[in-house]
């Protein structure tokens, strides 16, 4: 059997680039989804002022761009 | 054209069907279970995307063998014998439920038919451990670990929000992030069916070395294994879905984002993955990053143990059908036929006790403590 080499660079990068964009995606969604939530036990659902649409638009976008990068990478 | 290549593309093309109802899961497997998509229609759009996947490269179609054997030593009757113990692998580990890694038993097959047919010098044991076993431990656990930080903290995020809307975002996001799991599956595993039949066209002399797959091979392959995956592999939703870990939208939109992340990063770098693995190994992340209790380890352990034994197992039943296969036409023949039966015996094995789209969400774990969500289309 010849010498085996671990890609231990390979696969540092793989688990940074998950945890930095997969993970980070998922927080960047979930704050998104919690922006247009209403809280808990705050009375009537109200329907979120403009700020709050636009904090989450912002959010989603991002995440869009990471998904066509995504498919980019397929290319 | 010879018989035996005819036969070789046919027996590649159902393969690549296998390949796609066993893995129609590592994409919709958690949309399904928290209903972000109704069954037909998750395993219709994954089948779509896995068609178009198929056309958007064929750089992994150059290789099939991915440098595991000595590709000069591999002849259309080696690589049916191949093809052949990998379908059997894929078959009944579906039949048993269990998301074994079909690129591994395409890989075991080849590389015990490799062996017996041209003695173990033929085979590079160091390329396995690098292209396989390495990453066999490694992407699961990277997945998992992905999953987990995400998940804990969609729930962290999320916790004093209404519940109701929480999963409702969770589940369209679900849509898109399982969408781009689908896409990656195509382009990676269509092209591993491309490379087979591409390298028997060369072995035959219908192409020259050095070639591409022609247009009629990358469109075959995209659609069997699109046809495979609008089939589903509903047994292995099932287990992914509902056995390992009692999933909700937010999990499943961590899994299924973080899995899609894994896969497209070590894609990019050319580091091979198993999607299977990835996608098994996110979904119990999920599981941990919501609650340590939440994931059913004995169930984990079953898949571990097919996992370890994919290799292996489909090696042997390569190194027994290319042992026959190579003795000639008949052999080739009887092996064929060998493996119709099996087929259709694990078929009707497996309608003893059925699993389809009407009673895949059938939760035998027990009731859901989250009240039962609607569809999100």
């Amino acid at each position: 059997m010849g010498g085996i080499t671990v890609p231990w660079a390979d696969l540092g990068i793989v688990t940074a680039v998950g945890l930095i964009l997969g993970a980070g995606v998922v927080t960047l969604y979930a704050v998104g989804v919690r922006v247009l939530s209403p809280v808990t036990g705050s009375g009537a659902a109200r329907r979120p002022g403009r700020t709050r649409i636009a904090a989450a638009a912002a959010c989603f976008a991002v995440c869009a761009g990471a998904v066509a990068y995504g498919i980019w990478t397929l290319l | 054209m010879d018989v035996l290549v005819v036969v070789v593309i046919v027996t590649a093309l159902a393969f690549d069907f296998t390949n796609g109802f066993h893995d129609t899961a590592n994409a919709m497997a958690t949309s399904i279970a928290t209903r972000a998509l109704r069954p037909r229609v998750a395993v219709a759009i994954s089948a779509v995307l896995n068609l178009v996947g198929a056309f958007l490269s064929v750089e992994v179609a150059k290789t099939i063998s991915n440098g595991l054997v000595d590709d000069a030593k591999i002849t259309p009757a080696v690589i049916f014998g191949g093809l052949v113990g990998a379908i059997l692998w894929n078959l009944l580990t579906w039949l048993l439920g269990l998301p074994s890694s079909s690129s591994h038993a395409l890989f075991g097959g080849l590389i015990g038919a490799t062996w017996i047919a041209a003695g173990a010098d033929a085979v590079r044991f160091a390329a396995v451990v690098e292209k396989v076993i390495i990453p066999a431990i490694a992407s699961p656990v990277i997945a998992g670990a992905v999953a987990a930080a995400g998940t804990f903290v969609v729930y962290h995020l999320t916790r004093r929000a209404d519940q109701r809307g929480v999963r409702g975002g969770f589940r369209h996001g679900q849509v898109v992030s399982a969408s781009l799991v689908s896409l990656a599956h195509g382009a990676n595993d269509a092209q591993k069916t491309m490379g087979v039949i591409t390298l028997v066209l060369i072995t035959a002399g219908t192409l020259s070395p050095g070639v591409g797959p022609p247009l009629w091979v990358i469109f075959t392959s995209g659609l069997a294994i699109a046809l495979g995956t609008y089939v589903g592999g509903w047994r292995i939703i099932r287990t992914v879905g509902h056995r390992l870990t009692r999933i909700e939208p937010q999990q499943g939109f961590a899994a299924e984002t973080s899995a899609a992340t894994v896969i497209l990063a070590s894609s990019h770098l050319g580091y091979p993955l198993s999607t299977t693995q990835v996608t098994s190994g996110a979904v119990i992340g999920s599981g941990i990053g919501k609650r340590l209790s939440e994931v059913r380890w004995g169930v984990a352990g079953r898949i571990a143990i097919a996992w370890l034994l994919t290799l292996p197992a489909a090696a042997v039943a390569g190194a027994l059908a290319g042992r026959i296969a190579i003795s000639g036409t008949l052999g080739v023949l009887v092996v064929a036929f060998t493996l119709v039966a099996l087929a259709a015996t694990f078929y009707a094995v497996s309608r003893r006790d059925r699993v389809d789209r009407h009673n895949v969400n059938d939760d035998e774990v027990g009731p859901r403590t989250s009240p039962k969500p609607t569809f999100a289309n």
